[in-house]
């Protein structure tokens, strides 16, 4: 109770305020005693000051009813799948009775009363035509499918609910089995399993207090929350996942964004302890809290006590509306996996998808990197898809003797999919065979190193790298431990695990190998994929041009333009065309790329040469030349620096044709060497070396180069070609 | 939440249908004042509502003694004023309400408090605003569906006692709010 004596007084200056304000409140809060009301008209018929007072009171109460009364929706309920109740019974005739401009909060109470009505009618019905809920969807018009739902008042019932039904705060949903989405206007949308209870609090808020939900929050929203009966949960963007069973244990994932989790203390701190009327969950002070972001989770039981979550199956969350496949247990392949990270090292929680590995997969837990096919004709190899996988993480791999564990619940295939770039674990050379099938992964801008990578959509498409297919045939149901990798340290990367039921991969197709590995131009290009090169590579990233340690740019190199030769763009069927702003002569003439002039600055548009997608020139040395050193420069403020290409050398007279995919369809040419700067930072300038042990390549008259395909394809400031002594003119 | 002058038709129309739009604005722009009035005077919220019914349907009735130039909530007072005491006439004994010797003083307060009444109301919206957001919420709660303090305490998690604290302390800074904005004589 409020201690006046502090207070400044406001009106009234009287003995009996207090009072005064307890009955006044108790009025309006509707449960003033009869006794109350006696003690307030006998105060009022007395005292003037008092009248004053009441009379402030209840006119501010009048404008606050108003004001809050005339709240709008702040919400749409739907149910997928249910017959829609005609309108008229929701909204109401009754209305027109009443001039055009009254008030609304008028309009409301007649809604409210009208709704009950035809609730009731509606319940009358259905009980007619015999529908009971045990039933499944029936032909019946006024069938729903088998989940009842509550909105609005206690007692009112709404079987059954048309799309885009108006939520108000304080509403509550309780839903049996079965999908509901409740889209809240302030931008966030929620995925209701049943069997579930929900309340609107806020147009921003609302408590779970038992089911499931996802709830996927725009810009707009952040800071929606969704309380439980021992958490609060605060988004700061965008996707997460949140559970409440019968006990009151929670359960949350964050699928992507970030999340404020807060939850009652297991022990309760001294001061600011909630007292034992106030329930834990919404004293004002809640004891701890975290940031969780992608791939994070948390499972707090009733009493507040935390623990990670190691794993969490796709199918827990309900992530949109369509019918979700289901949990199977009976083909489920792989039944579990965790790992010997410590509780207190991460919070990272692995996701198993029953079923789920197509195109376009999502790979990690903490990416938004996707599985793909590498070749846009042949997708991923046919034994890998709708293979049961495993979403791991990339971020928080503190301890080198990383072991997980993954449980088969069936004779099955075993997968790991590891990233071409590392070195082979001893594990996994061991108990796994190299498929030789290479699989692709899609990344994103995840990183502000890569911040113009985007995603593409299917096979084929805007793909950054592959991993190779390792298999182990598992006879038996069990577990099987997988070991760490070995990456530069300031790389973040996980292998990939997945698993097809043995009679399941026994069926699928037989593949050449070739569907499934790097092809020459599409950005994948890696030794692995490539035969034994003639030259060694080496590069650096430099600031400037002058501070190249390797050979510095020259323009009087065998290839220059002053001697004769010619770089030229080559193209099949117009694609791999130089950007629009290269200058480009006749016949396909990139003098850029020789005229011995380099960049000005870091974005020189006209010093450079550069294409759109993947590109190929060439240059015709004239005769057969020995050849000590390929030098490429390209300098760009950012993605343009990295280089990404092979060369090649061809002895023939006439240049052979340059449209091959595979180093097997390059008949005439011989791999030089393969360039790769992308394990540098973008920006400065990149200089890059083919050279050989023996200090000579060739001969070769004819040399190209295949630009790997990028999302920033690279600014050539300049290619030098230096030939050994004798072969200088 | 809603702006409370409901806007009506764009363009007002010619003649005697200018009067009507006229009329109708003002009726619409002033029914929380009148709310506010006739609440204040009865206490109770669901005689207010049937009060204020009351009054519109009399007022509508009046419509043609309405003169646009005149101030128009004096006249609409009046005519509440006139509804208040035939209420009195008509309701049923109970000891939940004000007393009829202490409607008619409230009533007398309420008119002698109705000239600032605009004033204060502007105010009152600006507290509102001022409010947190939680606060807000709370009230939206109580108010949108007239929901008891049982039901209040249900759908927010607090118990009864907690809910009337906070509706009090609601009510508290609105009323700190209040006196800072406005001189003594307008409260």
């Amino acid at each position: 109770m409020q201690d006046d004596s502090n207070q400044p007084k406001p009106t009234p200056a009287h003995a009996d305020a207090p009072m005064l304000r307890r009955i006044l409140a108790s009025v309006a809060l509707g449960d003033a005693l009869a006794e109350d009301w006696d003690a307030l008209n006998e105060l009022l018929v007395k005292d003037e000051d008092a009248r004053r007072f009441a009379s402030r009171h209840f006119e501010e109460e009048a404008s606050l009813r108003r004001e809050f009364a005339l709240f709008d929706r702040v919400a749409a309920f739907s149910m997928p799948g249910t017959a829609s109740i005609e309108p008229s019974y929701v909204t109401t005739e009754c209305v027109k009775k009443t001039a055009p401009s009254f008030t609304r909060w008028s309009l409301r109470s007649w809604v409210s009363l009208a709704a009950a009505a035809a609730v009731a009618a509606v319940v009358a019905t259905r009980l007619m035509f015999g529908e009971s809920s045990e039933e499944g969807p029936s032909q019946n018009i006024l069938a729903a499918v088998d989940s009842k739902v509550v909105v609005g008042e206690f007692d009112s019932t709404i079987v059954g609910a048309s799309d885009g039904e108006p939520l108000h705060v304080g509403d509550r949903i309780a839903t049996d089995e079965g999908l509901a989405s409740l889209r809240f206007d302030c931008g966030a949308e929620v995925v209701l399993k049943g069997p579930a209870e929900l309340v609107v609090v806020s147009p921003m808020r609302a408590r779970l207090l038992r089911g499931t939900l996802t709830a996927q929050v725009q810009e707009s929203a952040h800071g929606f929350r969704i309380d439980t009966p021992n958490s609060r949960v605060i988004d700061l963007g965008t996707e997460f996942g949140l559970s409440v069973d019968d006990e009151g244990d929670t359960e949350m994932v964050v699928f992507s964004g970030k999340v404020a989790l807060q939850y009652a203390a297991a022990e309760p701190t001294e001061e600011g302890a909630p007292t034992p009327d106030v329930p834990q969950s919404n004293a004002e002070l809640l004891g701890d809290g975290r940031l969780l972001t992608d791939g994070e989770a948390m499972g707090i039981s009733q009493s507040g006590e935390v623990r990670r979550l190691v794993m969490v199956r796709e199918t827990d969350f309900p992530r949109s509306l369509s019918p979700n496949r289901s949990s199977n247990p009976a083909r489920r392949v792989i039944e579990a996996v965790w790992d010997n990270i410590r509780d207190r090292d991460t919070a990272k929680c692995y996701r198993l998808s029953e079923g789920g590995f197509t195109e376009d997969a999502q790979a990690f837990v903490d990416r938004h990197y996707q599985w793909n096919g590498i070749q846009k004709e042949h997708g991923l190899p046919h034994f890998l898809r709708g293979a049961d996988y495993v979403l791991p993480y990339c971020g928080d791999k503190v301890d080198e003797n990383l072991r997980v564990t993954v449980r088969l619940s069936q004779p099955a295939q075993l997968y790991v999919l590891l990233d071409n770039r590392l070195e082979v674990p001893s594990w996994l050379k061991t108990t796994f065979k190299d498929s030789g099938y290479d699989v692709a992964i899609d990344e994103d801008s995840y990183s502000n190193e890569r911040s113009w990578q985007h995603l593409g959509v299917g096979p084929g498409e805007l793909l950054d790298r592959t991993c190779s297919v390792w298999v182990c045939d598992v006879l038996q149901p069990g577990e099987i431990a997988l070991g760490g990798i070995t990456p530069p340290s300031d790389w973040s990367v996980m292998y990939g695990v997945a698993a097809k039921a043995l009679e399941e991969v026994r069926d699928a197709p037989a593949e050449p190998l070739s569907y499934h590995q790097a092809t020459v131009g599409l950005g994948l290009a890696h030794t692995g994929a490539l035969p034994r090169p003639l030259a060694r590579t080496a590069w650096e990233r430099v600031e400037s041009f002058d501070k190249v340690t390797l050979t510095r740019p020259s323009d009087d190199d065998v290839a220059s333009y002053d001697r004769g030769r010619r770089f030229i763009a080559q193209t099949s069927d117009g694609r791999w065309l130089p950007h629009a702003d290269v200058q480009v002569l006749q016949g396909g003439v990139l003098p850029a790329l020789n005229d011995g002039l380099l960049s000005r600055n870091a974005d020189d548009l006209e010093r450079n040469a550069w294409f759109n997608n993947q590109g190929r020139f060439t240059v015709d040395l004239l005769k057969p030349t020995l050849i000590k050193q390929i030098n490429c420069y390209s300098w760009h403020r950012w993605g343009r620096a990295l280089q990404h290409f092979t060369v090649w050398g061809s002895t023939a007279e006439t240049m052979p044709p340059i449209d091959f995919q595979t180093p097997d369809e390059a008949p005439g040419w011989q791999f030089i060497g393969l360039v790769d700067t992308r394990f540098g930072d973008p920006g400065g300038v990149h200089a890059s070396q083919l050279s050989s042990a023996t200090g000579l390549i060739g001969p070769f008259r004819h040399l190209l180069w295949v630009v790997e395909r990028s999302e920033q394809s690279t600014f050539f400031a300049e290619v030098d070609v230096h030939a050994s002594a004798p072969d200088r003119n | 939440m809603i702006n409370r002058e409901c806007p009506t038709t764009d363009a007002p129309a010619e003649g005697i249908d200018a009067t009507m739009d006229q009329f109708i604005r003002r009726l619409t722009d002033h029914q929380v004042d009148l709310q506010g009035f006739i609440l204040s005077s009865l206490g109770s919220y669901s005689d207010a509502l049937d009060v204020l019914q009351q009054t519109n349907i009399a007022l509508w009735k009046k419509a043609d003694q309405f003169i646009p130039s005149a101030p128009f909530m004096p006249w609409a007072l009046q005519v509440a004023k006139y509804e208040i005491l035939a209420h009195l006439r008509k309701r049923r004994r109970d000891r939940h309400q004000f007393s009829s010797e202490v409607v008619e003083l409230m009533v007398d307060m309420a008119i002698q408090r109705s000239s600032n009444l605009s004033q204060r109301s502007e105010a009152l919206m600006d507290c509102i605003k001022e409010l947190p957001e939680r606060s807000r919420d709370f009230l939206a709660i109580r108010y949108a569906h007239d929901r008891s303090v049982a039901e209040v305490a249900e759908i927010s998690g607090r118990t009864v006692d907690a809910v009337k604290s906070v509706f009090l302390r609601i009510r508290r800074s609105l009323e700190e709010c209040l006196d800072r904005r406005l001189a003594p004589e307008i409260r």
